[in-house]
């Protein structure tokens, strides 16, 4: 029997009154200790006390902390203050309770570890008021399989009078009116009302509660109860997020919500609508903006509520475009302190690559690229091949290095968190300190994080409460000194000299330099970066009436951030080079502030309940920095702590601002929780868009109708339990341009100009020209939901469709390159329409529940698909110079590749049909065997830049989904958690192919006249890069649709008895395997991680890091 | 009731406060932004954006890389160093040179910047309130000089362009052509004629790098001459020859007040401790001593490298020795066998500019394992066991002919034109060693051991500070003559012609040097041009003004003469601007181009 903990507030008011006068501390440990009961206590304790003149709640108290033994009572019923005296030894907790209560006309019950202390029944009669027509009633309540239940309240509804049943789920009310309606409540469980209406005996089976269906969600600037919500809000509980060991809150959430797409670092919800502007989700932690998702410890976070559709979104106004995430941090519970520690440590493996080529293997493609561009035949010496006397040497000597070995490691990580809570009546905290410290995958490199967090929430009188929630965070950074250089794709040569030492150049100075250098000390390449952030907000909360709550919440944070950089002369890239040394330091900062106002009004008029909700909020953010740059200065050990030392000290400043001021508001009205509307307006004003057209307008509506609440759904309501259709329409918006991003703007520059040693100033144009037409991005989008529960809770299902039209998109423009600006002048302009239509869908089910064993899944899916609608002009536009992967195209998505069509390399034996197609438009060069094989799409023999490319895909998914497995097999609990992310476009491995020394990787399949004829790659040429071979852009893109186990979790909770002899609440161990399988849907991406490929910002190039594969092992552990 | 009142006059308070805020204004704070027409109306202002101008030609023409690419290679005289295939597109027109090409795009994105900045002061210096009025003529001057040298280059490079007037403002999405001779008329020609009025002869403030009154002579004779070369007709093509000449007379004419002096040996010119004080220069691009006032900060001047042959670790050149005395990477352009026969016996020129002898550094020994001796074709027997000391020649690169007995007998390596080139005059493939060993073009040298000046920014760095001629006296008479022949007068042109070379011969053979009208033909012009003005910036120029771009690259340059043709004599229209153009197709590519 294990009854559902809810950590949420609100299911407590309605009981408030009967129970104020019970510590709350007490219940909500009982409840808890509900939860873990097995067998009888009572009895099997045996307690010795020894204490005199203490008052009977000092007795109370020592037992409670004793032993596991909860008391329950009331205040009025029972003087507690008063002295006793006892001393006894190895007694049963009757034996206790019967000598401290002795002549206070009292009686208990124990149940098993909870005591409830009372009056004897006739006294207690008399608490109750008499009516004329009173009863008394009498019953049993037991859960839906007829176990009784002990310990549920029974008040009369609209009274403090009541009862609590006893231990056989019995109880009994004498002088109740006859007409009361009576209710019965239990945590976990649904609160069910009977009019008496006469009868004498009522016996009551309470439900379970259905998952999620009273939960609360943060809608914005408020919380309603998950079964209000008119709109699409996906929700994350903290339990989840903790289940698998991640250092930061967005990687816990891939895959749990529908809609919301994560791609390295990127979040998007529902794809991208903007250009210019952020795709970013707006981020509110504890209500308001400006803290960092990233600073956040998981296990500081109580629920993640995620607001997709625009109905939801729209009180969030200019900034809600992108759905918002709302982040609640956990806060404590009055009652007992309450201490845990989660903690997990575990190594980052490297994974082989494919294999960098060695020997013959290596030596081969030289000879062909040699030869081919016919500086080398195989009848010449060796030696003439590998250019240098070194390389030869050390080619003959086989002497190769696997560099990826030397500079890379498999990483230490630790993550540790505890965290303290606890409070009264008045008020609470909550405080946690953890720290997070991973070395980096190249040697040297780490990061670290600590952050210290504070919850305080105090009640100065019930209808004023005040409150402040405090977070610090600092980061450190160190960059490995081989980030700098990586890995080098050369593999020949020994790094160490036959005295261990490190040799500069491994095959000598024509060849390259060795990557370990850097590494020598710590005065070579030292990069570091640090930063502590603060956020703090307070609020006070008034309740002048008791419809009426008026908050006021000032939130601040406040970013400081300092990187320094050193490289020295002698390091493996000035070495080379330039040979000087150049240190900086950076000093940044931001600071933010917020102060949202918002009255809330409740009312509820018979069955029609609205809530007014209005809202202002100001918000203003500055950015600023000072950064000091130096050459060449004297003493290496000096890093950046001694500019001044150096050549040519040089400061540059900055400075950025931009504010908002809105104000929101909101109706939230249903009928019988059976019809629901919500109707919301926003008016927002930003500073960085042009006078005149700062101000803008986001309305929203919502109809919700709960289905399952009809009386013509009585006949299904064995099988479905709720059904909820929604239907909302909203619009947001985007300000989407840069801060002074309408102004025209020239800057001065204090350096890099002299008439031969005569220093002169300059100013010079700044890239932007001021468009004062610009105005708001606006979206707005249609919602229709289906919100289901089925078969008493086993199945949950959400289903979204949506349809998001988003207009006046913001272009930062460039213009003509004649223009000026070296290329780069622009401005930002309204230039089209982008559409954005998908469907997403939640369901979550018991597979499987027996006494033993459990099976939970958890389904997401989304599809989204996205589309420029129109454009100025009705013409495509290239933003960038690359036109494969900058061209906004018509009825595509907004980031979009297109390019030459790779149909395999051109065979000896298709010599004819290559010599048909030609390179260029006179004619002159034709195709050959080894060349890249492109389709000729307009069928003109010629293969042209401009006519034989077409759209291939985009890098934004088709769909993605997350598919979650719990098992719990008595106190073990397994979880395996997948990803697929499908129909998205990127970077091609191959596109690190180089052609002029035959390729870094084994896998690299060449083209060899004859020998090779099916080689996926063009053939090898000295000297010739791959940009260099007509329709190289075809090996550049590939379809990345993915499949990925991302964890695999094992975990073992003690059991209890034993916990308990360690004086420990609960332990749980773990182990966690994270990316043990992918697998690719294209074999081009064969032995790469390909959601690793896919975080590369460039689409044009992979990211070609080793796969990295963790190991952890964690503990939970609650005091 | 007093409780309510209380709880009331709090909810009052925070409303109050809420509505308070709404006076928060949403003007933009900029403290560190400033705008065009508030800097640009003031004198110091105006200064600092004619500053900017000079900014590009620092930052990534003159020192850098690229026009070592696109104005030397792609003609007669280069192909690249090891027959490496850096940037083939323009070195070797190869089918990369398409309108993609990153260094098209450069020029053109960046000399379209210079022109938006000349607009910006020629549009606005009237109204900015200069105390005297020579100052803001010079001003203009400079703005008038840089314009017409900008739009020549475009004119030059891509043919019929946009012709941009006016600063930038609105935005631009279709775009123009306008006829190269209506642009040379409206604007190369009448700017460069202002700026000859505007301008000094000595640079205002003092500040070397200026362009001062001999630049915009020597401008206006350059572009003048190239206008010629577009003339429907003779009598058109007179008046340009015309002017071409007026202008390089009145600069040979007027050498002392404009401030020119010449050298009375033709390799002062390139010596070190001349370079900051050159007074043959008519126009130079300055690179400083202190390394942030360089557009390019660790970067500033790389021309030593891009000639010069890859020496570092080669025959007991030690690995370890500074590396812009004998590089070992960014050399970019060996010479082609034509250009070293390209010099006489008598042409004290090739000596002055060419080094074939580069001495040892690190003692050594020659051993019969060593993988050196089979480069350079050396008899074991013969060499095993020989010292070269610190000091002595280890290397020597030369366009003689040298008997193998006697290379033999040498104890440093030698490479004479015959190993280095086959009889086709193509560079050799025998071994990877060779390709690299050629004669080094020193005129960018910044070391002069004589001296012992050094104009490099860090003592053991490879970048200097040395300035860029970028317009010198000797293409005045070369000028001159080019015009006097287009004008009929072969005899002036001879005249000039000996004029310049007078200096240059080696004694005793005067006679060879000395030039007759006879002699006097476009192909000796271009010839004289080579020796004269090799490896500054001209190159190309040269070639296509006189049409002779096809005929002499693949004539005289075998490795790469197969590959150019007509349509190169214009590069292609950059893909980023016609792509980012609403007309792309009106406006067009260059013919040949995809």
């Amino acid at each position: 029997m294990k009854k559902k903990l809810l950590t949420d507030f609100p299911i407590w008011e309605s009981r408030k009154q009967l129970l104020r006068i019970m510590k709350l501390s007490i219940l909500f440990s009982f409840c808890f200790v509900m939860m873990v009961t097995a067998n009888s206590y009572s009895q099997a304790t045996k307690l010795s006390l020894k204490l005199s003149g203490s008052t009977i709640k000092d007795v109370l108290n020592n037992v409670e902390e004793k032993s596991e033994f909860i008391f329950l009572y009331k205040n009025e019923e029972m003087n507690d203050q008063l002295k006793v005296s006892i001393d006894v030894q190895n007694v049963t907790i009757n034996e206790i309770l019967d000598k401290i209560l002795a002549g206070q006309n009292l009686s208990y019950d124990v149940y098993n570890r909870q005591v409830i202390i009372r009056k004897n029944a006739f006294d207690k009669q008399e608490s109750f008021s008499v009516s004329s027509q009173s009863v008394s009633i009498s019953g049993k309540v037991t859960d839906s399989s007829g176990v009784p239940l002990p310990g549920v309240s029974v008040v009369l509804k609209g009274t403090t009078n009541g009862t609590i049943t006893s231990i056989d789920g019995s109880y009994s009310l004498s002088n109740v009116p006859s007409d009361a309606t009576v209710q019965f409540s239990f945590i976990g469980m649904k609160t069910q009302e009977v009019v008496i209406d006469g009868k004498t005996t009522i016996n009551v089976k309470l439900e379970e509660e259905t998952i999620g269906i009273d939960e609360v969600v943060a809608i914005g600037y408020g919380v309603q109860k998950k079964r209000d919500v008119t709109g699409a809000v996906s929700s994350v509980k903290s339990k989840v997020l903790m289940a698998t060991p991640t250092s930061d809150v967005a990687t816990a959430m891939q895959g749990r919500i529908a809609g919301l797409d994560m791609n390295g670092t990127t979040l998007r919800i529902r794809g991208n609508r903007s250009i210019n502007g952020s795709n970013e989700p707006l981020v509110i932690i504890d209500g308001v903006q400006g803290g960092s998702m990233s600073d956040l410890n998981p296990a500081d976070v109580e629920s993640i509520d995620v607001l997709k559709d625009a109905s939801s979104t729209a009180i969030y106004g200019s900034q809600g475009a992108n759905g918002v995430i709302i982040i609640t941090t956990k806060k404590a519970l009055p009652g007992k302190m309450a201490i845990s520690y989660n903690g997990y440590t575990g190594f980052n493996m490297m994974e082989a690559h494919p294999e960098y080529r060695s020997g013959e293997n290596w030596l081969e493609p030289q000879k062909i690229a040699a030869q081919n561009a016919g500086l080398w035949t195989p009848s010449s010496d060796l030696s003439l091949l590998l250019g240098t006397n070194e390389t030869y040497n050390a080619y003959m000597a086989n002497q190769w290095t696997n560099y990826d070995n030397e500079l890379m490691q498999d990483a230490f990580f630790h993550n540790h968190q505890i965290s303290a809570m606890g409070g009264n009546d008045k008020t609470t905290a909550r405080f946690s300190v953890g720290y997070y410290g991973t070395e980096a995958s190249f040697k040297k490199g780490s990061n670290e994080r600590f952050n210290l967090r504070s919850n305080i929430d105090h009640k100065i009188r019930e209808w004023i409460h005040v409150g402040i929630n405090t977070q610090i965070t600092y980061n450190a950074k160190t960059t490995s000194p081989y980030a700098g250089t990586a890995t080098t794709g050369m593999q020949l040569g020994l790094p160490y000299d036959s005295n261990g030492q490190l040799v500069t150049y491994p095959l000598g100075a024509t060849g390259y330099v060795n990557p370990l250098i850097d590494g020598v000390t710590d005065y070579l390449y030292n990069k570091r970066s640090y930063g502590t952030n603060v956020v703090a907000n307070g609020y006070i909360e008034v309740k002048p009436v008791k419809e009426l709550t008026l908050r006021s919440q000032f939130n601040t944070s406040i970013k400081n951030a300092t990187s320094g950089s050193y490289i020295d002369n002698e390091s493996s890239t000035q070495i080379s080079s330039t040979k000087k040394s150049t240190a900086e330091m950076k000093k940044s900062g931001n600071r933010y502030v917020e102060w949202n106002n918002i009255a809330t009004y409740n009312k509820k008029i018979g069955d029609h309940n609205f809530t007014l909700t209005g809202i202002t909020a100001w918000t203003k953010g500055i950015y600023d920095e000072m950064i000091g740059t130096s050459y060449d200065q004297l003493i290496s050990t000096n890093l950046w702590y001694n500019l001044q030392s150096g050549l040519n000290p040089n400061i540059t400043s900055g400075y950025t601002q931009s504010q908002t001021y809105s104000y929101a508001g909101r109706l939230n009205y249903d009928y019988k929780g059976k019809y629901l509307f919500t109707a919301s307006v926003r008016r927002d004003g930003s500073s960085v868009l042009a006078k005149g057209n700062k101000w803008a307008s986001f309305p929203s509506a919502a109809l919700a109708w709960r289905i399952s609440d009809e009386s013509f759904m009585k006949s299904t309501s064995s099988w479905l339990d709720d059904l909820k259709f929604r239907a909302t329409y909203g619009v947001t918006g985007n300000s989407g341009i840069n801060a002074y991003g309408t102004q025209s703007g020239v800057s001065a520059f204090s350096t890099g100009l002299a008439f031969q040693d005569a220093y002169v100033a300059r100013y010079g144009y700044n890239n932007t020209i001021g468009n004062t037409d610009t105005k708001w991005e606006k979206s707005a989008t249609t919602d229709l939901g289906l919100d289901m529960t089925l078969f008493k809770g086993r199945v949950n299902a959400v289903i979204d469709v949506y349809d998001t039209k988003t207009t006046d998109i913001l272009l930062f423009r460039t213009l003509a390159t004649s223009a000026g600006n070296d290329g780069l002048f622009g401005l930002y302009q309204n230039i089209g329409a982008t559409n954005n239509r998908g469907i997403e869908i939640t369901l979550n089910t018991v597979n499987v529940k027996t006494k033993n064993f459990q099976w939970n899944s958890t389904i997401t899916f989304s599809s989204n698909k996205e589309k420029i609608v129109s454009l100025v002009e009705d013409k495509n536009i290239q933003l960038g110079n690359t036109k494969e992967t900058s061209t906004l195209m018509i009825g595509r998505p907004i980031s979009s590749i297109q390019s030459f069509v790779y149909d395999g390399i051109w065979k000896t034996s298709e010599t004819d049909q290559a010599s048909a197609l030609y390179k260029d438009a006179k004619k002159a060069n034709s195709f050959k065997p080894g060349d890249i094989h492109v389709l000729d799409l307009d069928g003109d023999s010629i293969i042209d830049e401009n006519k034989d490319i077409r759209y291939l895909g985009s890098p934004t998914p088709k769909w993605f989904a997350g598919f979650n497995n719990d098992f719990v097999y008595k106190n073990f609990d397994m979880s395996v958690y997948a990803y697929f992310r499908w129909g998205q476009w990127g970077a091609n491995p191959a596109a690190a192919y180089d052609p002029s020394t035959g390729g870094e990787y084994t896998t690299f399949n060449y083209w060899v006249a004859n020998t090779n004829e099916n080689g996926n790659l063009p053939a090898l040429y000295r000297n010739r890069k791959f940009y260099e071979y007509m329709g190289y852009q075809s090996l550049s893109y590939v379809d990345q649709s993915y499949f990925k186990i991302k964890t695999l979790t094992l975990g073992y909770t003690l059991p209890t008895r034993m916990a308990k002899a360690a004086k420990l609440e609960k332990v749980r161990f773990y182990i966690s395997l994270s990316n043990p399988f992918y697998m690719a849907k294209s074999s081009w991406m064969k032995g790469f991680d390909p959601e690793l490929i896919n975080t590369s910002t460039d689409v044009k190039s992979p990211n070609m890091q080793n796969t990295s594969r963790s190991y952890v092992i964690g503990l939970n552990i609650n005091l | 009731m007093k409780k309510f009142i209380n709880k009331f006059s709090i909810g009052v308070l925070l409303v109050a406060i809420t509505i308070g805020i709404n006076s928060c204004d949403l003007n933009e704070f900029n403290p560190s932004g400033s705008t065009a027409d508030v800097v640009f109306s003031t004198p110091e202002g105006m200064d600092a954006l004619v500053n900017q101008m000079y900014y590009n030609f620092r930052w990534k023409y003159f020192g850098r890389e690229d026009p070592v690419l696109y104005l030397e290679g792609g003609t007669d005289l280069w192909y690249n160093a090891g027959k490496a295939s850096y940037g083939p597109g323009l070195t070797q027109y190869t089918d990369v040179l398409t309108p993609k090409l990153g260094q098209l795009a450069n020029v053109w994105n960046r000399v379209y910047d210079d022109i938006n900045l000349c607009n910006s002061v020629i549009n606005r210096i009237g109204a900015v309130p200069y105390p005297s009025q020579v100052k803001k003529n010079y001003r203009e001057g400079e703005a008038r000089w840089l314009r017409s040298y900008c739009y020549w280059w475009l004119v030059e490079f891509f043919g019929d362009v946009e012709m941009r007037l006016q600063e930038t403002s609105t935005p631009s999405f279709y775009a123009y052509r306008t006829p190269a001779k209506q642009i040379y008329d409206e604007v190369i020609i009448p700017d460069a004629k202002l700026a000859c009025e505007y301008l000094a002869t000595t640079p205002i403030d003092g500040m070397v790098g200026r362009y001062t009154k001999k630049a915009a002579y020597g401008l206006l004779a350059r572009v003048a001459l190239t206008r010629a070369s577009y003339a429907a007709n003779d009598t058109e093509a007179k008046v340009y020859y015309q002017m071409a000449l007026d202008a390089s007379k009145y600069v040979i004419d007027n050498k002392e007040s404009l401030g020119i002096k010449l050298y009375n040996t033709y390799n002062q010119i390139w010596r070190a401790d001349n370079n900051k004080t050159n007074t043959e220069y008519l126009a130079i691009v300055t690179h400083s001593s202190n390394s942030t006032y360089n557009a390019q900060a660790n970067n500033p001047n790389r021309d030593h490298l891009y000639f010069a042959p890859k020496l570092n670790g080669r025959v007991g050149i030690t690995t370890t020795a500074t590396t812009w005395e004998y590089p070992k990477e960014n050399t970019m352009l060996m010479p082609t066998k034509y250009f070293l026969q390209l010099f006489q016996d008598g042409d004290a020129r090739y000596d002055a500019i060419f080094q074939e002898a580069f001495l040892e550094t690190n003692k050594f020994t020659w051993t019969a394992g060593s993988g050196d001796l089979a480069n350079y074709v050396k008899n074991f027997d013969k060499i095993a066991n020989k010292t070269i000391n610190v000091g002595d020649t280890a290397l020597y690169f030369t366009r003689k002919h040298i008997p193998q007995a006697k290379k033999d007998k040498a104890s440093y390596a030698v490479v004479d034109i015959d190993m280095l080139y086959n009889a086709d005059g193509k560079i050799t493939t025998a071994n990877s060693q060779l390709y690299y060993s050629f004669p080094r073009l020193q005129k960018y040298r910044v070391y002069d051991p004589d001296s012992n000046v050094k104009l490099l920014v860090a003592a053991n760095g490879t970048v200097g500070y040395a300035d860029v001629p970028i317009m010198r006296y000797a293409e005045m008479p070369l000028i001159a003559a080019e015009a006097e022949i287009g004008l009929g007068n072969k005899a002036n042109a001879a005249a000039y012609i000996n004029d310049l070379r007078k200096r240059a011969i080696k004694p005793g053979y005067e006679s060879q040097m000395t030039v007759g009208a006879n002699d006097m033909n476009i192909g000796f012009i271009l010839d004289e041009r080579a020796r004269e003005l090799c490896g500054e910036w001209l190159r190309w120029f040269d070639l296509k003004r006189t049409g002779k771009l096809v005929e002499y690259v693949s004539t005289h340059n075998p490795d790469i003469g197969s590959n150019v043709k007509e349509f190169h004599n214009l590069r292609p229209i950059p893909s980023t601007f016609l792509d980012k153009l609403l007309n792309p197709v009106e406006f067009g590519q260059n013919p040949g181009y995809n």
